[in-house]
């Protein structure tokens, strides 16, 4: 086994810096529930950028093993992951039949308030899981156990959580593995025009820095959005792939 | 691993979300006072030479597209309509690549919103190449916009449909797929319409998504586009029957067509 890394246990999730600006945390691995280790490789950027590495984990009970876990966090991203991840769900009162997990490697990473989560090798029984599952990719669920793939949270301060892998066994115990938080960057002010602004370019141009930053489609200038209607079904013909 | 640009996910204080937006609105109305000129804007819709431009519809396969990345959380629920022909363009303030028109299979476009910057939205598109995205320019009051809750999960492997609504799975079915030579494809679509069927017998409604055939070019005079619909008998479920299509239960049909159009489907 490598050397330990002294587990903090950090708030991760929704954690607001104190001093207001930009913030990233990450972790490899925690348990909480009947099972409790971790966070294991926990960093946090409240006192500037920090990387956390393990070359091993192994979980006390024997329930888990892991290779090189890395978390590393800087101001408003942040990134963790790990490899050869061996899972028995019984341990954690996971039940019989697909109690198995593995997957060759896991990571997430977050930045600017928009994160994602890779796999590879991802099994469980007969299930086989994508490179880039979409964020929230729930996969059936045996007995209490729940797995949910790329879990992306919106904390109450406004920053995101993404989880590459967690499992939760009949609602108490839960297990997060390669956890990436970061907070939303402050809105960039658009400048009002000035009476020396340039010459508009032509119709074509790329948009310049003075252009509105990426923001949430759920922003309506007009305030909350209606709800999408409901179709009315259109008589017609397409021919389809049967 | 790379890190990702500051997407669409983070949300602002309605303090905040208001600020910006009185300065984007400031911004693309020109608030500049008489005789100033107005800071660089992508360019307005009504510029462009609509007809010059290929439709992009389920008949049609655009060139000059980004090709999807769904990632951001906040990806389809915002759900846009355009009220009149509206031209697609390559990217935010880019170059216009195709004309989207109001109508798609009869019933009204409606497309998931990936994206949103200042008053443009990046969508995906109904044509092929599967996956195809654009950026509309919202500008002008010709888009209408929508809230939708709602998500459907496809696994291939598992033969499964699911309904997710506000990110909780609220129903889901068995279905049948597309046979091993004719795979329904994997990728991120959207509900494109919903038709009253008038010639096909098997199923009264159908749901053509914005997919298409990797292995059809064409299908049966149409253009290999992938729907959702029932079958006569049930002993398809849990099979890979079809030609790409994904078949599904009566009752899961009386379900899926409630849901809005523009609906994301994903398929894995």
């Amino acid at each position: 086994m490598g050397a330990m890394v002294l587990a903090i246990p950090l708030a991760l999730a929704g954690t607001a810096n104190a001093s207001g600006g930009p913030h990233g945390a990450a972790f490899a691995l925690q348990a909480r529930g009947a099972v409790n280790y971790g966070p294991i490789s926990a960093v946090d950027s409240a006192s500037g950028p920090a990387k956390k590495s393990m070359q091993e984990y192994r979980a006390p009970d024997g329930s888990l093993v892991a290779g090189v876990l890395n978390a590393e966090a800087g101001p408003g991203w942040a990134k963790s992951s790990l490899a050869d991840l061996r899972l028995k769900l019984q341990a954690y009162g996971g039940g019989s039949g697909n109690s198995e997990l593995e997957a060759s490697v896991l990571s997430s990473s977050c930045s600017g308030g928009s994160g994602e989560a890779h796999l590879a090798d991802f099994k469980w029984g007969d299930k086989r899981e994508g490179y880039a599952p979409p964020p929230n990719t729930g996969i059936s669920i045996p007995g209490y156990v729940s797995v949910l793939l790329n879990k992306q949270t919106r904390n109450a301060d406004g920053s995101l959580t993404v989880v590459a892998l967690s499992v939760k066994v009949d609602g108490h115990q839960s297990l997060d593995i390669a956890s990436s938080t970061c907070s939303c960057p402050e809105p960039t002010a658009t400048p009002t025009p000035s009476p020396t602004s340039p010459s508009s370019p032509p119709a074509t141009s790329p948009p310049t820095s003075s252009a509105p930053s990426p923001s949430s489609p759920n922003e309506s200038p007009a305030g909350p959005l209606p709800e999408a209607p409901t179709p009315v079904p259109v008589a017609g013909h397409l021919p389809v792939t049967g | 691993m790379e890190q990702t640009k500051a997407g669409p996910g983070c949300r602002l204080s309605p303090v905040r979300r208001a600020a910006v937006f009185l300065t984007v609105a400031c911004w693309v109305a020109s608030c500049s006072g008489a005789g100033q000129v107005a800071p660089s804007v992508p360019p307005a819709s009504g510029a462009v030479a609509l007809e010059t431009l290929p439709e992009s519809t389920t008949f049609t396969s655009l060139t000059g597209v980004s090709i999807d990345s769904v990632t951001g959380t906040d990806a389809g629920t915002v759900v846009v309509h355009p009220v009149e022909e509206l031209p697609v363009y390559n990217e935010y303030g880019g170059r216009p690549i195709a004309r989207l028109p109001a109508q798609q299979v009869g019933s009204p476009t409606w497309l998931p919103v990936l994206a949103a910057r200042g008053e443009w939205v990046r969508v995906l598109l109904p044509s092929r190449p599967n996956g195809s995205t654009g950026w509309l320019n919202t500008a002008g009051g010709k888009v209408d916009r929508a809230r939708n809750s709602y998500r459907v999960d496809v696994d291939r492997d598992g033969y499964s449909l699911r309904v997710v609504n506000n990110g909780t799975a609220e129903a889901s079915w068995k279905v049948g797929i597309g046979k091993e030579k004719y795979p329904t494809p994997v990728g991120n679509f959207f509900i494109l319409a919903s038709v009253r069927e008038t010639v096909n017998k098997y199923s009264p409604l159908v749901l053509p998504l914005s997919a298409h055939s990797e292995s059809h070019e064409t299908f049966a005079g149409g253009p290999g586009t992938v729907a959702i619909h029932t079958w006569p008998t049930d002993d398809h479920l849990g099979k890979q029957d079809s030609d790409g299509c994904i078949r599904v239960s009566k009752d899961a049909l009386d379900r899926l067509v409630k849901l809005p159009l523009g609906t994301l489907v994903s398929v894995r």
